[in-house]
């Protein structure tokens, strides 16, 4: 198996045209159209700051039918204070949750 | 949590309330060994993709909630098979009435009185035969296997890697971090090319995330809207890295699900939670314990609990 391996091999991909960079700020989109989301409803409608660009992917929500998820979608990493995300949180006010959110769903904040 | 909550569906459970989390690994059958093997090489093989199989599976309704993770991955998978056109449904009974068939092994030389009630002895480990599932998952290999679309052999070696293979990588991959700091660096930034040079194929499975667990960070990880795991670098996870009660929970109450596997970290470190929902995957690097300046590698590997990995244990000073 080794020997198909592709080099050179990243666990990123590139995202060109990206409209998001580490440390902007963004706003997940509230929105609860039906079907294959990977954003779960708890981080919709928060706000939080680009930790990292993972690069663009098959957008997950058109392959889940059957189609080719293309044009690819850029996924961002999105860092949010918990106590933003949790008003009732009881941990430390530093804590961190961090989630992995594609392009179409970020809304600059 | 929020006290309106709604999700998307039965596996969308980020931020419930749920009960305690059973902390103690079950293990696999057979039959769930199977199951996964036979899962992944469906996905590695392209019968259908992970979104396809996760739709199908969130799809169960009700049903999700009346049986466990492997039969749920079992049906979603009959369902994607179909909707390809690569098993049909009766194709897929008939073939399970056959196998179960199979099993049954005629009454010879057995004293009267062992009868069983006239009903034929099912012989495999238990004495009861496969379970329904567990017919379902041979059936669906038979059938492809008719179809020369996957060999015997692929689901045999896939369940060996997952008993011998992937549960070990892990370990050495921390191991080398804590003894090379050059290592280290180029894991953090780039985790994939530096794992495939130490030799361990990933199998375009996982794109990998190492994160460093520090004095001043604790990282943790879980999936809340699956099971997301580097399995070809981790392998399977413990039973209830895949439970309700752990999915819901460690997002919004971190410290006290930490607390319930007895690991206490101060409020001063920021805990830094992971929902790993889409296309990459993590291995948490520990922090090495104390009291192991002078360990070999191999020592090193032999102390790296897989919990630590995620981050929800952390490792004792020697």
């Amino acid at each position: 198996m080794s020997t198909s391996k592709k080099k050179p091999w990243s666990s990123y991909r590139p995202s060109p045209g990206r409209k998001f960079e580490v440390g902007d700020r963004v706003t997940i989109q509230f929105n609860e159209a039906p079907g294959h989301r990977r954003t779960p409803v708890y981080i919709r409608g928060k706000t939080g700051v680009i930790e990292r660009v993972c690069g663009a992917f098959r957008n997950p929500e058109e392959r889940a039918y059957g189609f080719d998820g293309l044009p690819e979608r850029v996924l961002y990493r999105v860092r949010f204070r918990q106590n933003d995300v949790w008003p009732a949180y009881t941990g430390a006010g530093h804590d961190l949750i961090e989630l992995e959110i594609f392009e179409h769903w970020l809304i600059p904040a | 949590m929020t006290g309106t909550y709604t999700s998307m569906g039965p596996h969308d459970v980020g931020g419930e309330e749920a009960g305690p989390i059973d902390t103690e690994d079950h293990g696999m059958t057979h039959w769930e060994k199977h199951a996964n093997a036979l899962r992944m090489t469906a996905v590695a093989k392209k019968f259908g993709t992970l979104d396809e199989l996760r739709r199908a599976t969130e799809g169960l309704g009700a049903r999700y909630y009346e049986i466990g993770y492997f039969e749920r991955q079992t049906e979603s998978l009959a369902i994607i098979l179909a909707e390809k056109d690569l098993v049909a449904d009766d194709a897929l009974k008939a073939r399970m009435e056959d196998i179960a068939a199979r099993f049954d092994v005629p009454i010879i030389d057995l004293p009267k009185d062992h009868d069983h009630h006239g009903k034929p002895i099912k012989e495999d480990e238990t004495g009861e035969g496969p379970n329904q599932h567990h017919l379902m998952n041979l059936a669906m290999q038979e059938l492809l296997q008719d179809q020369n679309l996957i060999t015997a052999d692929d689901i045999r070696s896939k369940i060996e890697k997952f008993e011998d293979d992937y549960p070990n990588r892990g370990a050495k991959v921390v191991a080398q971090a804590w003894t090379d700091a050059d290592f280290m660096k180029r894991l953090l930034e780039d985790a994939n090319p530096v794992i495939e040079d130490m030799g361990i194929d990933l199998e375009h499975a996982s794109r990998i995330i190492a994160i460093e667990n520090t004095a001043e960070v604790h990282n943790v990880i879980v999936c809340t809207l699956c099971s997301c795991y580097p399995r070809t670098l981790m392998g399977q996870p413990p039973t209830w890295y895949k439970s309700r009660s752990y999915r819901s929970r460690v997002i919004f109450e971190p410290r006290a699900v930490l607390k319930e596997f007895g690991t206490e970290i101060d409020d001063n470190v920021v805990i830094r939670t992971h929902d790993s929902n889409a296309d990459m995957r993590y291995i948490v690097i520990p922090m090495r314990p104390g009291g192991t300046d002078d360990w070999s590698q191999e020592q090193l590997e032999a102390i790296i609990s897989r919990d630590s990995l995620v981050g929800i244990t952390v490792l004792a000073d020697q």
